[in-house]
């Protein structure tokens, strides 16, 4: 059944073969991960006072690590539902734009592409008028 | 065996992504909140970096390790609905397809459920919004 569905969807019709390479890739970005764990020290974060207030009037501890263990862990039901929906929202967003952030941001730029340039700058720009990051995480975060 | 030099740039990536604090949820809650110079600072220097890159790239005509001369796609126009479905998705989390992977090899189990709704929202997109342009 799950073949059927691929044998008709176009964007799945390729061989896979000569992409094998960044199966490979991906198995070395976990790796390097991996190894970063065992590398050097622990990283402390100094961040700034804004964002440090930010997490704060969010009700969340201040970092002990990379990503907040108050918010993304198992036990959390919020931290799931917000992995869960931003992950499928990375997935369909960055395979409908043709890019993610060093695909536009570093690279698009790097290589003078107007699409990359405008995308960038239009997001940055959006940013500050409807404050929608703050829209939708406050329902979501822990009280 | 070629395959092992992706792999070994897989690894130093994976170590750059996780040491310049990139793949951090706070950096990029800070980076949004324009409230330091962190994440422009290594973004920067990446945009310096790869145009010196792309220019040697052209310059010598280079081959990739599979012998494929090494092309930059070209780059369509594409939707801003599709942006803010990505933007939105990685202010959430946090972690864009990257740093997903070098955070699950970090430890941080938890993304491993990012990377399986991500590859389901590929599948989705392919679904719906690419079978019907295609």
């Amino acid at each position: 059944m799950y073949c059927g569905i691929t044998n008709k969807v176009i964007i799945f019709n390729y061989s896979l073969k000569p992409h094998y390479w960044s199966l490979f890739f991906v198995g070395g970005v976990i790796l390097g991960g991996f190894i970063a764990l065992n590398f050097g020290q622990v990283a402390s974060l100094a961040l700034g006072q804004k964002t440090l207030s930010f997490l704060t009037n969010k009700g969340l501890l201040l970092p002990t690590g990379l990503y907040p263990l108050d918010l993304f862990n198992f036990h959390n039901t919020k931290g799931i539902v917000l992995i869960i929906l931003g992950g499928f929202l990375i997935g369909f967003g960055t395979r409908w734009a043709n890019g993610c952030t060093s695909g536009h941001s570093i690279f698009g730029i790097a290589n003078l592409k107007t699409v990359s340039i405008v995308a960038i700058i239009s997001f940055f720009c959006r940013r500050p008028f409807d404050d929608s990051f703050h829209f939708w995480l406050n329902p979501l975060i822990p009280e | 065996m070629k395959n092992i030099v992706y792999m070994i740039v897989g690894i130093v990536f994976g170590l750059t992504l996780i040491k310049s604090q990139v793949i951090s949820w706070y950096r990029i809650q800070e980076m949004f909140l324009f409230d330091s110079f962190h994440m422009y600072g290594v973004i920067g220097i990446a945009i310096i970096t790869a145009s010196i890159g792309i220019i040697a790239l052209k310059k010598h005509q280079s081959t990739s390790s599979q012998n494929i001369p090494i092309t930059v796609p070209k780059k369509n126009w594409i939707k801003a609905q599709s942006w803010v479905a990505f933007y939105l998705g990685w202010s959430l989390i946090g972690a864009c397809p990257g740093p997903m992977y070098a955070l699950l090899g970090n430890g941080a189990m938890v993304y491993g459920i990012e990377i399986l709704t991500a590859l389901l929202g590929v599948f989705v997109f392919g679904l719906t919004i690419e079978q019907k342009s295609g």
